[in-house]
Parts: structure tokens; sequence; C-alpha cells
């Protein structure tokens, strides 16, 4: 039976059987922290996808500040709750808000300024 | 566990190609990097080419002329890939652009694609160019062909602007066409004064037809540029703020729509 003196000077057995217990336990181990990484690379990519949208979501939804004041109605009339006129109010509101972010540049696509004037003096 | 190792490991290489994939996409923004990217290279090839024509000048020797040649070319080369660029940006910009009848879309996008075509095949004459003369011939074809290009570039744009406004307009007389049902039917009741409302709302449709009524004026002065104007981009401006006139007639409209709205709100 091999012995092996281990580094505080005790005597240990090291058959074949515990060689290959401790190689299962070894790939087991192994293979555990390989699906945990792989768990985590899945959970780090849904949640970076997930926030992506949730960020393009917010910029969606976060209205730009308009200059209209808005007035208090003192006195309502029959229609100050009725629901399709509150629906055209919704989507008039968001018009303004497209209408006032409406680029009527589009400056990043003037014309590019090239050297026309291809000549030499003696050719 | 070793089992659903590769089942796991498929589905990460799936996801990865997969996003990859979306992200290779090419839209208008794919578009415009590489119009910038070009344009960049371009002013390197032009600075170059001054250096080479100043130096060409002054020596006039064949080795200078030579080095003349090869940054002339350089120079062509990269002007062409500039114009074929940007084309390529405002013809998707085009198709991103909402608003514009898909007759006019498809005039456009032949007129821009025909113009690529164009540059395609200049940039493929200047390798067979075998001496700074057929380079310099090659560059007035070249600058003879820009005034063309110019002129479908500014209406192009032009088209893009007025499909912004034309979009929207149709979204604020959708607006007015609901509020008149919802007088008309006020009116019906009896319960609420309409006159008022109804003599507003045709104050916001005026608004809208001045709209279009500048709209329009922009086109005709865009249709009407022509290889011989000489400042094509002074008539670009002007054409632009037509346009941002237009865009203020329907932002009166809008606001009147706002007012008529909180006057039905309000009671007599």
């Amino acid at each position: 039976m091999p012995i092996k003196i281990d580094f505080l000077g005790k005597k240990q057995n090291t058959n074949n059987h515990h060689k290959g217990k401790s190689i299962k336990l070894l790939m087991v181990f192994a293979s555990v922290f390989a699906g945990l990484i792989i768990i985590l690379i899945f959970i780090t990519i849904f949640f970076g996808y997930n926030q992506q949208n949730q960020q393009e979501e917010n910029n969606k939804q976060i209205p730009s500040p308009t200059p209209t004041i808005i007035q208090e109605i003192n006195s309502p009339s029959n229609y100050a709750t009725d629901s399709a006129l509150l629906q055209i109010e919704k989507r008039v509101d968001q018009i303004e808000i497209e209408l006032l972010e409406t680029d009527l540049k589009e400056s990043g696509l003037n014309l590019p300024n090239l050297n026309m004037e291809i000549e030499f003096e003696d050719q | 566990m070793k089992k659903y190792l590769p089942v796991f490991l498929s589905l990460l290489l799936f996801l990865l190609l997969a996003s990859r994939l979306n992200a290779q996409e090419f839209n208008f923004n794919k578009a415009y990097d590489d119009y910038l990217y070009n344009y960049n290279q371009y002013r390197q090839a032009n600075t170059e080419y001054i250096s080479a024509k100043q130096a060409h000048s002054s020596y006039q020797t064949l080795t200078s002329k030579e080095k003349a040649m090869e940054k002339t070319s350089n120079l062509l080369k990269n002007e062409d890939e500039v114009i074929k660029t940007y084309l390529t940006a405002l013809r998707l910009k085009l198709a991103e652009t909402t608003g514009i009848s898909n007759y006019e879309q498809n005039v456009i996008y032949l007129k821009l694609d025909s113009e690529v075509v164009w540059y395609q095949n200049h940039q493929s004459k200047l390798s067979s160019a075998g001496s700074l003369e057929d380079l310099v011939k090659s560059g007035e074809e070249m600058k003879q062909r820009y005034q063309e290009t110019q002129i479908l570039a500014y209406q192009t744009l032009g088209a893009i602007l007025a499909g912004k406004q034309n979009y929207q307009r149709q979204q604020i007389n959708q607006q007015i066409q609901l509020l008149k049902e919802k007088i008309g039917a006020i009116r019906q009741t009896g319960d609420k004064q309409t006159a008022t409302v109804e003599r507003w709302l045709l104050e916001a449709e005026n608004r809208l037809t001045r709209s279009q009524e500048k709209e329009f004026e922009t086109q005709q002065l865009l249709t009407k540029m022509k290889n011989s104007d000489r400042d094509k981009n002074k008539i670009y401006n002007q054409a632009q703020s037509q346009i941002e006139e237009s865009h203020q007639y329907l932002k009166e409209a809008n606001r009147y729509l706002r007012e008529i709205i909180r006057e039905i709100k309000s009671a007599d």
C-alpha cells in the first residue's frame, strides 16, 4: 500500500480508490462552477438587454418641457371629464411635444464641402 | 450536468450571434457613420493633394509629377466615396421619414441610385487613368456631375423636411376632424354653446392651409433649382426658412386646438 508523508510529518494512505474519488469530486465541482458561470453570463446578458430596453422606454416616456402654461379650469362643463375629449387632448399634447422636437435643419446632412478644383499649372 | 452543458453553450453562442447580427443591421445611423468616416479620409487625401500639387508646382520634376498624379487619383477616389456614402445616408434618411408619398419616395430612390452608380463608374475608371491630364479631365467630369448631384441632394433634403411637416399636418388634421365630430355632438345635445369653438376650429384649419401653402412654395423653389444656379445653398436656405414658417403655422394650429379643448371643458 503506498504511504505518503505530508508536510506535518503525518503518514497518509493514498490508494487508487481515493484518487478516483477525489477526481470525481473535482469534476463535479468544475461542472458546478462552469454551470454557475454560464448562468451568470445569461443573467448579465438578459439584464443588460432589459436595462437597454428599459432605458429606451424611459427615454421615450420622458416628455420634453413645453412652454405652455396650463391654466386651471374654474368652472368645468359637463365635458370636462369626457373620455373622448380627454383622449383628443392627450394626443394634441403629444403633437405639441413632437412639434417642438422636430429637427427642421438636419444640419448633419448638409452637403459635404469638396474640393472640385483639380488643376495644375503645368500638366 | 455534462449533458446540458452543450445546450447551454449553443444557446449562449446563438444569443451572441443574434446580438451581433442586430448590431450589423444597415440603417441610417450606420450609413451616416460610414459617410463621416469617408469624409475624414477625404480631408486627409485633400491635404496630401494640396501638398503634392504645391511640390509639383515648385519642382516640376518627373518625381513630383508622379507624386501629384498619385495624390490626385487618391483624392478623386475619396471624393467619389464621400459622395456615394453621403447619397446612401440621404437615401436611408428618406426611407426612415414618414409623411412622404410612396411615389415621391420611389422617384427619389431611382435618382439617388443612378447617381451612386455614376460615381461608382467614375471611381472604377480612375485606375485606368494614364496621366495627370487624364485625372484632371476626370476631375472636370466629376465637377460637372456634382452640379446635378447637389440639386438632387437639396431636393431630397427638402422632401425629408416636407415629409416631417406633412406627417404632423396629418396628425393635427385628424384631431381637428375628431373635434369637429365632438362639437357636432355637443351642438345636437344643446347643453353648451358651440359657435365660438366652431369659429376657432376654422381658424385652426386655416393655419393648416397656410402651412400647406408654404410647403408648396418650398417645393417650387427646390424644383426650379438649375445647374447654372451659382449659389444653390442660398436657395436651399430660403426653402428651409419657408419650411420653418410652415412649421410655425402648424404650431399655431395645434395651440388653437388646445384652446378649443379648454373652452369645451369650461362651462358657458
